[in-house]
């Protein structure tokens, strides 16, 4: 099997996620990266939807949509022991139950006369589903929570414990007629209590905390912060993942903000821990453009002409070209060639 | 690889053990008609809802809310049939992916945008010039949601669930109820359909493997 045919999906989710590889699975992971064009464009559309999926819940108010779910639910007794197939029957399901309450009703008012009638009411009220005593903006999940679903599932902040159940939780109190726990729910129980007493060795932030930190940091100007943080990254983590990565974040950042110098050092820090690393074409290319913006068109030429060599079919192939081209009419061809 | 800003989630070691199980208690006290439970349930699970609708439908999309609320509802009316072998927000965001994918299939003319002339006329400008990281992810965002409603649903539910929203092919198959093997094969047909777009679509720079 080649690179391309035999797709590695799980070691690249687990490198995109930020969980350890192994050098050999990194290098796996790199070598399929470089060679398979499938898979590269969907790590890259993956990283596309992760940065995106930061931004799309602005300005959208989550709770007013859970009220308004809330709301057009029917009665509890309608979906109660009859799950629908997803996505599909909720409609039609509905109708059912509003006709056959709506038959009922009639035969009550045809036969049962008002005693009757008065007494199904007064069975029935309590049955019927009141509001949430609290707004359904004041139930909100606490922060720790509320951090957890804004990530995908199955992902933990690092360092998370289980803390002491509280006593008005409803989550802690058993349901009345519950289904005895799956055994997927017991081990999952086990592994929670084993969590509760890992210590806290982790209240220093991890690499990924690091990470998201610093790049929070550039986004909102705090540069003095964005590069301490970034520091300390390099510093703690040195061979991690985000480190490797910043050092490419950092130097497109630098570039952008007109430190060609700083930009120039920090993409050759990349080159130098991740040669052959995934950003290696977007690391050339932003190097070339920082070289060819101090002025040092023999180095940015000669970087644009290792981009094209090392990486034939990049999607930079036609912009390399260009600059090659603008870089060598422009009179310093004895400098360009190798 | 683009360099634009990438913040990815936090790393997957650990499981989230205590948000899963209170998940889980709050899915069962919701499917037993507990409105409250249902409240504090819909909460958790509607950031990931509405991620995975608006990652799959595309920005500006006027019809992505009430995909939402179509997604809440159906996983509501679901939850007596969720056996909880996942978390109930990835439960949720498979529903979320099939509604939005039928979103898109409903809407065929969406099928052509990815052809349209002008679009090609400003792809081929695009890919000859200087073509910025964030141009570069429209245009890849683009040509997967093109992909999307070309690939048999199963593919593309699969390809949505790993790609865009950002799950693991075990916790897929937990969503879907499915075994991993499955989820693999699909993924990898899924891939081929890509390749073979890949390689038909010229213009396109990446698409020679």
């Amino acid at each position: 099997m080649t690179a391309r045919k035999e797709h590695p999906d799980e070691l690249i989710h687990r490198a995109r996620r930020g969980g350890s590889l192994s050098p050999r699975e990194r290098s796996l992971v790199d070598r399929h990266l470089r060679l398979c064009a499938v898979c590269r464009f969907l790590e890259q559309a993956a990283r596309d939807a992760d940065c995106e999926g930061l931004a799309v819940l602005d300005g959208i108010d989550l709770d007013a949509m859970v009220a308004k779910t809330i709301e057009s639910l029917p009665g509890p007794d309608a979906w109660n022991g009859r799950g629908a197939a997803p996505g599909r029957g909720g409609g039609r399901f509905s109708s059912r139950v509003a006709v056959r309450a709506s038959t009922g009703f009639a035969v009550l008012l045809l036969f049962g006369g008002a005693a009757m009638a008065a007494f199904v009411v007064a069975r029935r009220a309590p049955a019927l589903p009141e509001k949430p005593a609290v707004a359904v903006g004041a139930t909100a999940t606490p922060p720790r929570l509320r951090r957890a679903v804004t990530r995908p599932v199955g992902v933990t902040p690092p360092n998370a414990t289980a803390p002491a159940p509280t006593s008005d939780d409803p989550v802690e109190a058993p349901a009345p007629q519950s289904p005895p726990a799956s055994s997927r729910v017991v081990a999952l129980r086990s592994r929670a209590t084993a969590a509760t007493s890992a210590t806290a060795a982790t209240l220093q932030p991890t690499a990924a905390e690091l990470f998201v930190e610093a790049s929070q940091a550039r986004r909102d100007g705090r540069t003095a912060e964005a590069t301490a943080r970034y520091g300390l990254l390099w510093t703690r983590f040195p061979t991690s993942e985000e480190a490797r990565a910043s050092r490419a974040i950092v130097g497109r950042w630098l570039l952008d903000r007109g430190a060609y110098g700083d930009a120039v050092s920090a993409f050759h820090d990349y080159l130098r821990v991740s040669s052959g690393g995934v950003l290696e074409e977007e690391v050339l290319v932003g190097l070339a453009t920082a070289l060819e913006r101090q002025g040092r068109g023999a180095q940015a030429a000669a970087t644009w002409q290792q981009l094209l060599d090392d990486h034939p079919s990049t999607a930079h192939a036609s912009r390399a070209r260009i600059h090659l081209g603008r870089l060598r009419t422009a009179g310093s061809q004895e400098d360009l060639r190798p | 690889m683009t360099l634009q800003e990438v913040t990815r989630p936090e790393p997957a070691q650990d499981l989230g053990l205590e948000e899963e199980l209170e998940a889980l208690a709050l899915a069962r006290l919701a499917a037993a008609g507990d409105l409250q439970a249902t409240a504090r349930l819909l909460r958790l699970v509607v950031p990931v809802v509405t991620r995975s609708v608006r990652l799959v439908l595309g920005p500006d999309r006027p019809d992505a809310e009430d995909v939402v609320q179509q997604t809440l509802l159906a996983f509501v009316q679901a939850l007596a049939g969720f056996r909880g072998d996942c978390h109930p927000a990835g439960f949720a965001s498979r529903i979320a992916v099939n509604l939005s994918l039928t979103a898109r299939r409903k809407q065929r003319e969406l099928r052509l945008t990815f052809f349209d002339p002008s679009a090609l006329v400003d792809r081929s400008t695009l890919w000859g010039t200087e073509a910025t990281d964030h141009e570069l992810a429209i245009y890849r965002r683009r040509f997967l949601h093109d992909l999307l409603v070309r690939l048999p649903v199963e593919q593309a539910e699969v390809l949505s669930l790993h790609v865009i929203v950002g799950h693991s092919l075990s916790e897929i198959a937990a969503a879907m109820s499915t075994p991993v093997g499955t989820v693999k094969s699909r993924l990898r047909l899924a891939k081929e359909g890509l390749r073979r777009y890949l390689e038909t679509d010229h213009a396109f720079g990446e698409g020679r493997a």
